[in-house]
């Protein structure tokens, strides 16, 4: 699948539905890889931590008709000392938790993040785990099963990916798009993601006064 | 299990997340500064945040001296040992949050009050929050409903059922369409983080008991019902000339320095109930009316006009989930981006003076880790006793949360409501806003009256229990009022510690919230504090766009 061309589609096509989607996950797992491998299909070995990046956008044509965008909210790092700030979770409608497939303790920090999520977010959110380096699998130290096993009881979207390799990186995004329930969210226009416009006042499209100007 | 920073060197330490420290955190990690920005508390906003019911109701307890149940949240962190120790060399001077954050507030009363009209059975609502397994609503319940009627009982039931859907602002402010803030928030990027509703409705409390809806914009002072031919004619003059005070100096000639109320009266003949409206719900003035001269009453006159039309025909914004809170987490999420390190929920024990030079050199937390910068950035709260000079005279502002069940005058996402000095008794104006399920300030069927004014009587609740009467069914039966289900009142210090001249000068201390109904004061000092500190920098330039450039 070209995300450039879903790009383009966005444009002609007939509904679009934009989401917040959050990512979560210990640190050095690659959370910002896959984001960056999903939106720009670049992958840097040598990658530090995430800096400069408010957000980032992506689009995926579901159909002819059906467009979802992702508004993506990296944690900037924030995760580190339990310092997520509440905004964060607000209005997200997706989430991709993230851990290390070469990291036995990624797993439990992703139950955590998880359990984290019930408890802050909306409680129609969308969660999945994505156990990620999954290029790495001579060093694997958690086993496929055990995490399937986990995100079945827990009903969560599952894949293992490579953000280095595009393994199961669109695939990933895809599903969530395809397990939004969009008819019911254009439907309840309440959250910011749910419609196709903010809701309240846009900072940037200053709307004038009712008419009478004088 | 304690943690430990990887890095202990920065260019910039800052304490507290408040609005202030959080716009600094921004702007000094977007230029590229390593900042490390640390909080004692666990959540976001310092004494600019907002909380839920039940957060609001444990936070007012422990204002009030520490409830035993809540001595995990308390931060009991005491310093051990001498009060000025050595540490290789330095002076370490001990930090008592807690203590400076209590003295901070004063006067604080809270009521709940039983509901009459029941809709539901009282064993009903009781069911409902055993399911819930809200081990500390039963707590609290359990704490605070021994003086309570089982009416209280149930409403105090009710509000913790739906404690989560509140976000009750400890500092509420609203800011201009046009201002300092609201332009930074549209430069810097951080205005897309946050979402806005219009404040379009104003109200002022004239003395036949009535609320007059004040005509603000040019259309309004067309249609308005309340304001007389020739009042319109007067206010139109007025308002018109004030759009563009500068172009005709002419008319305010003499009186720049004189009272606004006598440059109204004479030179526009407006007085009376129009001259209450035009000082206290259009130009928004604080004070008494002598206390504000010509030159400032109309720029503020000015700004308030010019900040019409912008965003329809409010001449202020909400910003949702409450506003110093949602704010501070937007700039500080700027700051991670660009790299900030975040800390919340961390202690710090000692702040480390060098005894030659006096300066500042770094800190040391709840872990015994020593973290140096070359800067502190901090809120008044984290600053040792030793360096203050506390100023009794400080500007206290009394201020009441008040939860409703119903919108006083009309329906909407927010309005203010203006009582004029000595209308109630009241020394100072005192302002009311009401904020409501729109502005995500609590849910759906409640309303939230945020009061405040300048302290002046015995407490925050004499200050302002007379205009609370006045607008919802408190203490008469005139069931044709809202009834009022909690009201917290707490008065609160405006600490100015710039005026402190114990301090080094590598500590940059900002200043709690003030009076004044927006951010603008806190935006502008914030503004100053960073061009201080960096003379040849750009103040949180944008951010670009991510879509359109290589990462």
């Amino acid at each position: 699948m070209s995300t450039t061309n879903n790009r383009q589609n966005a444009q002609a096509s007939g509904k679009l539905y934009q989401f917040k989607l959050v990512l979560l996950g210990e640190s050095a797992v690659g959370k910002s890889s896959l984001v960056l491998r999903f939106v720009k299909d670049q992958f840097d070995d040598y990658r530090e931590s995430t800096i400069g990046a408010a957000f980032l956008t992506q689009t995926i044509s579901l159909d002819d008709n059906t467009t979802v965008k992702f508004e993506i909210w990296d944690t900037a790092g924030q995760e580190r000392y339990k310092s997520l700030a509440p905004m964060y979770y607000r209005n997200a409608n997706c989430a991709v938790v993230v851990y290390d497939i070469t990291q036995p303790s990624s797993l439990d920090k992703a139950k955590s993040w998880v359990k984290e999520l019930q408890r802050q977010a909306d409680p129609n959110i969308v969660i999945a785990l994505a156990g990620n380096k999954s290029d790495l699998n001579a060093r694997r130290a958690i086993d496929s099963e055990e995490a399937q096993a986990y995100a079945t009881d827990t009903g969560l979207l599952f894949f293992e990916t490579s953000a280095k390799t595009a393994v199961n990186v669109n695939e990933l995004f895809t599903s969530i798009a395809k397990k939004m329930p969009l008819e019911q969210l254009a439907a309840n226009s309440r959250g910011r993601g749910s419609g196709l416009k903010q809701r309240g006042v846009d900072l940037t499209s200053p709307t004038p006064a009712n008419n009478c100007s004088c | 299990m304690p943690q430990q920073l990887e890095v202990t060197e920065y260019d910039v330490i800052i304490l507290g997340t408040g609005f202030v420290e959080s716009i600094l955190a921004g702007a000094l990690a977007r230029i590229g500064k390593s900042v490390l920005h640390m909080d004692t508390n666990e959540y976001y906003g310092g004494s600019w945040t907002s909380f839920n019911f039940q957060e609001l109701l444990d936070w007012a307890q422990l204002l009030q001296g520490c409830p035993y149940y809540l001595v995990t949240i308390c931060h009991v962190e005491e310093s051990s040992g001498n009060s000025q120790e050595n540490f290789e060399g330095k002076k370490a001077l001990p930090i008592n949050f807690s203590k400076a954050r209590r003295q901070a507030y004063s006067t604080i009363e809270y009521e709940i009050y039983g509901i009459l009209k029941q809709t539901n059975s009282t064993e009903e609502n009781e069911e409902y929050l055993h399911k819930d397994e809200q081990d500390t609503s039963e707590e609290t319940i359990r704490h605070v409903s021994t003086s309570l009627s089982n009416f209280e009982r149930e409403t105090l039931a009710k509000l913790l059922k739906e404690s989560k859907q509140y976000n009750l602002d400890i500092a509420p402010k609203i800011m201009p369409c046009r201002g300092e803030l609201i332009e930074l928030l549209i430069s810097s990027g951080v205005g897309r983080y946050l979402e806005f509703k219009a404040l379009d409705k104003t109200y002022i409390y004239s003395d036949q008991d009535t609320f007059d809806k004040v005509p603000c914009s040019k259309e309004d002072v067309f249609t308005s019902q309340t304001v007389t031919l020739i009042d319109k004619r007067k206010l139109m003059r007025f308002l018109t000339f004030a759009l563009d005070f500068t172009n005709s100096p002419e008319t305010f000639e003499g009186y720049e320095e004189k009272p606004y109320e006598k440059f109204l009266k004479e030179k526009f003949q407006i007085d009376g109930k129009l001259l209450s409206a035009v000082l206290y719900a259009i130009t928004l003035i604080q004070t008494k009316a002598n206390d504000v001269n010509t030159i400032q009453g109309l720029t503020y006159t000015q700004r308030y006009l010019k900040s019409l039309g912008r965003y329809g025909n409010a001449a202020f914004l909400v910003a949702l989930y409450g506003a110093g809170s949602e704010i501070s987490q937007g700039f500080c999420r700027i700051s991670a981006v660009f790299g900030g390190i975040y800390m919340l929920n961390h202690s710090i024990k000692h702040l480390l003076i060098d005894k030659s030079s006096n300066n500042f050199t770094g800190l040391i937390d709840v872990n015994g880790q020593q973290l140096s910068s070359t800067y502190l950035i901090t809120s008044i709260d984290y600053i040792p006793e030793k360096l203050l000079q506390e100023n009794e005279e400080c500007e206290q502002i009394s201020r009441a949360i008040v939860i409703i069940d119903r919108y006083i005058h009309e329906e909407g996402d927010a309005s203010l409501t203006i009582f004029p000095p000595d209308s109630v008794g009241n020394e100072y104006p005192i302002r009311v806003l009401q904020f409501s399920e729109g502005t995500r300030s609590c849910p759906e069927d409640k309303y939230v009256l945020y009061m405040s004014t300048k302290a002046s009587g015995k407490s925050a609740k004499e200050d302002l229990y007379k205009a609370l009467e006045k607008l919802v069914n408190i203490s008469n039966d005139d069931a044709s009022l809202s009834s009022p289900l909690f009201a917290l009142f707490y008065r609160h210090k405006f600490r100015d510690a710039t005026l402190s001249s114990l301090l080094p000068d590598n500590i940059i201390v900002t200043n709690d919230s003030d009076s004044s109904l927006d951010f603008e004061t806190a935006t502008i000092q914030a503004k100053q504090l960073f061009e201080k500190m960096c003379p040849n920098e750009e103040f949180l330039p944008a951010v670009p766009d991510p879509d359109d450039d290589d990462l």
